[in-house]
């Protein structure tokens, strides 16, 4: 038997009271606690009282045995969170949140103010999700009787991806929890000790050049400003968080997105997705929103025309395509399918080339030299290829790509793909086959490479094409019995497409650089 | 192998055989306390002196009274030996040339004798003033025998305990230990045998003894002492409480600070492998178990044991929450049973006598013999043990002789850093874990400070908060943040800038601080603030509303001027002074400049006519020019 606040609840042997607190709905405040890591006690605020014990405990740590009798409220124990809680806020630049006027100023001050120094709430990048705010706002917490202490530590902004400012840091070790326990990594660490104790890198390294995985789960569990990724600072409450697969490399990892004026603002891990405990890499936590947001995406169909590319609609282009098949035999056409394609636009591709009996299916680099062997004379490419202008067979080339990728000054028809955070589908990862979720919309007249298929195919007259929706698709491919594959790309593949991701993300050309030398996975 | 009788005979016949020798024997007190004294370079006077005279000479560990050393004891055959205290090298050869050559023992400079025999005219080492009233148990060997020499240990029937022990059952060994009521010495008092017995009740077969030799106090030296004197008293209770609970790895974790321990260790490590007294197999009993020397980086927090651990581990010294206890998981995840180096140094004598023989001393519930290191203004300073519940009174009036200069008595601080402030009025209470406890001290490991009427309370605790505050490990917010808040009032009132408001924030801190921190460390560092605020709430007061220190220690509220009746101009401040702030013709009375002081106390202790006084700054009225 349990009983918290004098209510008998259900539990489960191995649990931390705090554990059984929340299943039940008793909120206990927590800021070192997080249900991804280990627990640590830290902090301090989650201290309760246990029937027959003399002092606190602290329930993120306590397990629950029968017969216990917890208190999580009581005059007692509000007194020494409060008195806590003010201890923490008194070494942080919490001004904001004692102000008076914070209400007008939250009303009307719209948007956070950008500054290179974080002075006070209204000034900090993570302000929307500060834990500290909500357990300010759970205390209902007006005055700190403590001096205030700025501890005039400097601002860490020489790495890439993300800022470290440990003057708002209160030392709750969750960055350095994950950082060890779960990446494996352990770069940050405690460092000094008594009041001066503080987080860092062994040495105050750079992270550049620890060997930091720049997985930014750090970022993600800190619970205040302290760590914030810079490219998605300052946008406040996103317009809505999407759920979706990284599509980068065969891991699968799952992300949250944040949507806000129609763009991907921020990711964070999934936090309902527990494979990701295994570890994620720096190009879906951070290059992803960078990469596809960019003004270099292709945004209109091209045909050539008088040795020019221009810009046209997808009626001209389909019909372009399908006029470009029909003069040809299927002998001389080759299909380029990119590992980067959903299972569903993939499969589409396979069903279009039989229908159309091409045979040439190439799905690597290697399979080029088939062109030469065979004097392919058309190539439909889904991803930018190095060279294009070597093969001499070659007289047609169609790309369709989200970048103007390799071989885009050679195509004659250029096809603007959506990118995997713009449609919805399936993809098969190491951990099966898990579902892409459209974010944000693609740019202009960019579509999902399926739709491309679709509208080649019905300009040429194939019936079987006319989908509205990718679950339609997988429907099919279950009644055939066909299954999507893992694509074979491993983690540290630096491509997306067929563009160097460190192309258009400038702070993953400064790691791979950096790391060039030391580094043998990059 | 040799059995262990043999062996024991052997250590007798070469113990006795070194007082029955010919040749002089000169013992040299020559633990820490003896070489910061200056014992080495008496010894190496006596090493050339035995070019020329026989002798031989022997470093032992020490022996008690620190105030004394460097002491040296010369034996000559059928007499007994004789102290010499505060002896330089000079001086002790001609101490030995008296006694050996002319045959004089010159008692006026001789402390006392130790050893069968009386030689006219000095008293025995025992009947001293501050070794009279003190039990030596776990100290016993300290200073007499040689630390290094492992026949001397076995000579005073060392590894009896360890013989008999491995003849009964580990059950039986904990409940003997059980049975003398020995509770650890380390701090917190748990019965050392209930947190053996728990060890060994756990299911994992794998299990861990730590010896905490880590005596992070600063101002304590009763473990080092111990090691440096008797380093195989130690590692014979720790292969004892091993074979108790069943673990076959040990670590001794010493400060790196502590060089010669370390050596001392070392050394007894080696020699008792080489006795079968450590390794496989240990006294043919079957039991094999093995001890391995971690050196600790020197923090304080590093004693806390969860700590302790994490260090041994490799990891930072930060202390994590109980449960699960270390003899739960310990030490790689293992049940683990951690002792302080005088809980494990008790442990032999424990198993050698009789259970009622160690319970005859200390109280109903503190029993046995505690060790303190009895410093601060007291005229005798060094390393007492005397029975747990000896009233105050005893340890600072009968053993320490009164307070230095024969000042007025205000307090002790017991129990370290983060222990209590006991004041004067509470002289006839005892020192037990029950008693320090319902005072607001703890026992801690057992650092006794007593203080004179010239300490003020308020500088006492920002003292050794400054301290506390520094050793935090920074882990949780209310020892890292709280202590450094309370340190900040601290001086904030210190300086006479604190108000009335300030009696219930630092009440808060502390009330927050003891409350809410993770390990022991947070847990006790408002004690030095709890006790005085209760026990000297009018010094306090004095500084916050009156703006006075009374004892005149805190530099922000005391001036200092020439008391123009008794200066008689002899000009010694004026030349003395490091900033030019004293004024005055010869024979004159003299002046200081009051803003351009800065409180060195130069003058005033070289005043020959004492004419230099302390005064409340308050009781001037400062006109600036
Ligand atoms: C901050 C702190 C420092 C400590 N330092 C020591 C120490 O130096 N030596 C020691 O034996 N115990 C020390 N302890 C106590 C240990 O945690 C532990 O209780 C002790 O070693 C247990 O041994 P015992 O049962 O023999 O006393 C310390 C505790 C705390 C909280
Ligand atoms: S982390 Fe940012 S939002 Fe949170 S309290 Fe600190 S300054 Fe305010
Ligand atoms: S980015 Fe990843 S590897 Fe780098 S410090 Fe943060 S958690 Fe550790
Ligand atoms: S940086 Fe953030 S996560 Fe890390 S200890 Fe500080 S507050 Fe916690
Ligand atoms: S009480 Fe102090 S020393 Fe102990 S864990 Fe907390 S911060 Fe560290
Ligand atoms: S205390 Fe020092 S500075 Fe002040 S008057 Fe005396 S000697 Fe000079
Ligand atoms: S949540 Fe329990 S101590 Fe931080
Ligand atoms: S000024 Fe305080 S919240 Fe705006």
């Amino acid at each position: 038997m349990l009983v918290i606040n004098g209510n008998q609840v259900p539990y489960e042997e191995g649990k931390t009271i705090l554990e059984i607190a929340r299943e039940n709905d008793i909120y206990i405040p927590t800021l070192c606690a997080h249900e991804r890591l280990p627990s640590f006690g830290a902090c301090r605020m989650c201290m309760v009282k246990v029937h027959g014990n003399k002092g606190f405990m602290n329930a993120c740590t306590t397990k629950v045995k029968d017969g216990m009798v917890v208190t999580t409220e009581s005059l007692e124990i509000k007194r020494l969170r409060r008195s806590i809680f003010e201890l923490i806020l008194s070494e942080h630049p919490s001004s904001c949140m004692m102000c008076a006027q914070a209400e007008h100023c939250d009303k009307f001050n719209s948007g956070i103010m950008k500054a290179g120094v974080i002075t006070g709430c209204n000034t900090c990048p993570n302000k929307e999700t500060c834990e500290l705010r909500k357990i300010s706002d759970a205390l209902n917490f007006k005055t700190i009787r403590f001096p205030m202490f700025y501890k005039h530590l400097p601002i860490e902004r020489n790495d890439p991806f993300f800022d470290r400012d440990y003057n708002l840091c209160i030392h709750c070790g969750r960055c350095v929890r994950v950082c060890q326990d779960v990446e494996g990594a352990s770069i940050l660490v405690f460092t000094h000790r008594g009041h001066d104790t503080k987080v860092g890198t062994s040495f105050e390294k750079p992270h550049i050049e620890t060997d930091c995985k720049f997985c930014g789960q750090c970022v993600d569990v800190c619970p205040t400003g302290a760590l914030s990724a810079r490219n998605q600072k300052w946008y406040e409450t996103p317009d809505e968080q999407v759920s979706t697969t990284c599509l980068l490399c065969d891991k699968g990892c799952r992300f949250q997105i944040d949507v806000k004026w129609g763009r991907m603002v921020g990711m964070r891990p999934d936090p309902e997705y527990k494979t990701l405990e295994t570890g994620i890499c720096v190009k879906g936590r951070f290059c992803l929103p960078v990469l596809l947001n960019n003004m270099d995406r292709l945004r209109f169909p091209r045909i050539r025309r008088n040795f020019k590319l221009y810009p046209t609609n997808w009626d001209e282009a389909a019909a372009k395509v399908a006029e470009i098949f029909e003069n040809y035999p299927p002998s001389k056409i080759a299909l380029y399918i990119s590992p980067f394609l959903i299972d569903e636009a993939d499969y589409l591709f396979t069903k279009i080339a039989s229908d159309l009996e091409i045979t040439n299916i190439f799905r690597s680099k290697e399979d080029l030299t088939n062109i030469n062997k065979k004097g392919i004379k058309v190539l439909y490419t889904t991803e930018g290829l190095p060279n294009l202008d070597k093969y001499k067979s070659l007289e047609k080339i169609i790309l369709q790509e989200v970048f103007s990728a390799d071989g885009h000054d050679f195509a004659d028809v250029i096809l603007p793909a959506a990118a995997f955070t713009e449609e919805t589908g399936t993809i098969t990862t190491n951990h099966g086959i898990m579902t892409v979720e459209k974010v944000v919309k693609a740019p202009d007249l960019a579509l999902e490479d399926w739709k491309i298929v679709a509208k080649i195919a019905q300009e040429l007259d194939l019936s079987g094409f006319k989908f509205i929706e990718t679950s339609e698709i997988q429907g099919e491919m279950k009644r055939l019995g066909i299954k999507g594959k893992t694509r074979g790309v491993e983690e540290h593949y630096l491509k997306y497409r067929g563009t160097a991701i460190a192309d258009k993300v400038p702070d993953f050309k400064i790691l791979i650089e950096a790391r060039k030398e030391r580094d043998k996975l990059w | 192998m040799i059995d262990f009788d043999t062996m024991v005979k052997k250590a007798k016949a070469s113990w006795n055989s070194l007082h029955d020798q010919k040749k002089p024997v000169i013992f040299a007190g020559a633990a820490s306390c003896g070489r910061a004294a200056g014992i080495l370079p008496v010894i190496e006077q006596l090493k050339e002196l035995s070019k020329k005279i026989p002798l031989d000479i022997i470093e032992v560990g020490c022996i008690g009274p620190c105030y004394l050393e460097p002491i040296i004891g010369i034996q000559i055959k059928g007499e007994p030996t004789i102290l010499y205290a505060n002896v330089q090298p000079i001086q002790a050869q001609e101490l030995v040339e008296n006694y050996l050559v002319k045959n004089d023992p010159q008692p006026d400079k001789a402390i006392g004798t130790i050893g069968e025999g009386k030689i006219e005219g000095i008293q025995s080492f025992w009947e001293h003033p501050m070794i009279k009233d003190q039990v030596r148990i776990v100290l016993k060997n300290c200073g007499i025998i040689d630390p290094a020499n492992i026949n001397h240990y076995l000579a005073m029937d060392g590894y009896q305990g360890l013989k008999q022990a491995l003849a009964m059952k580990p059950e039986d060994v904990i409940e003997k230990v059980q049975e003398s009521g020995l509770r650890g010495r380390g701090g917190a008092g748990f019965p050392t045998g209930l947190k053996w017995k728990f060890t060994r009740s756990e299911k994992e077969p794998e299990k861990y003894i730590i010896c905490n030799a880590d005596e992070g106090d600063p101002g304590a030296f009763m473990n080092r002492s111990l090691i440096e004197g008797d380093p195989h008293a130690v590692l014979e209770g720790m292969v004892i409480g091993a074979y108790a609970i069943g673990a076959s790895t040990g670590y001794v974790y010493c400060r790196a600070e502590y060089p010669l321990a370390i050596d001392r260790f070392e050394k007894a490590i080696a020699a008792m492998k080489k006795h079968g007294l450590l390794g496989e197999n240990i006294l043919n009993s079957g039991f094999s178990f093995d001890i391995q020397i971690k050196k600790g980086a020197g923090a304080f927090v590093c004693g806390e044991e969860t700590a302790l651990i994490a260090s041994i581990e490799g990891e930072r010294g930060m202390p994590r929450q109980k449960p699960p206890y270390p003899s739960q998981e310990g030490v790689w995840g293992k049940p683990t049973v951690i002792n302080n180096v005088e809980t494990l140094g008790t442990v032999p004598v424990i198993l050698r006598e009789k259970s009622s023989w160690y319970t005859k001393y200390g109280t109903k519930q503190s029993k046995g013999t505690k060790t303190f290191s009895l410093v601060g203004k007291v005229k005798r300073t060094g390393l007492i043990e005397v029975p747990l519940g000896t009233t105050l009174r005893k340890v600072i009036f009968d053993i320490g002789g009164g307070i230095k200069e024969d000042k007025g008595f205000k307090a002790i601080q017991v129990g370290g850093p983060s222990g209590g402030t006991i004041p004067s009025a509470f002289i006839d209470e005892t020192l037990d874990y029950e008693e320090l406890t319902k005072l607001g001290a703890i026992m801690g490991s057992g650092g006794v400070v007593v203080i004179d009427e010239d300490t003020c309370v308020v500088d006492l605790a920002k003292y050794f908060l400054q301290f506390i505050q520094a050793e935090s490990c920074g882990k949780c917010v209310p020892c890292r943040v709280g202590n450094k808040q309370l340190l900040d009032l601290l001086v904030k009132i210190s300086k006479g800038l604190g108000n009335i408001d300030d009696f219930e924030l630092l009440e808060e801190l502390a009330f927050t601080i003891s409350q809410g921190s993770l390990c022991g460390l947070g847990k006790t560092a408002p004690n030095p603030v709890i006790t005085t605020l209760t026990y000297f709430r009018d010094e306090y007061k004095a500084h916050v509303i009156d703006k006075i220190c009374p004892a005149k220690v805190c530099k922000d509220l005391f001036l200092y001027q020439v008391d123009a009746e008794t200066c008689i101009g002899c000009e010694i401040c004026r030349k003395r002074c490091p900033v030019g702030a004293i004024t005055g013709e010869k024979k004159q009375p003299h002046v200081i400049d009051f803003e351009k002081c800065i409180k060195c106390d130069v003058c005033s202790t070289n005043c020959p006519a004492k004419a230099i006084r302390k005064i409340d700054k308050v009781s001037v009225k400062i006109v600036s020019n």
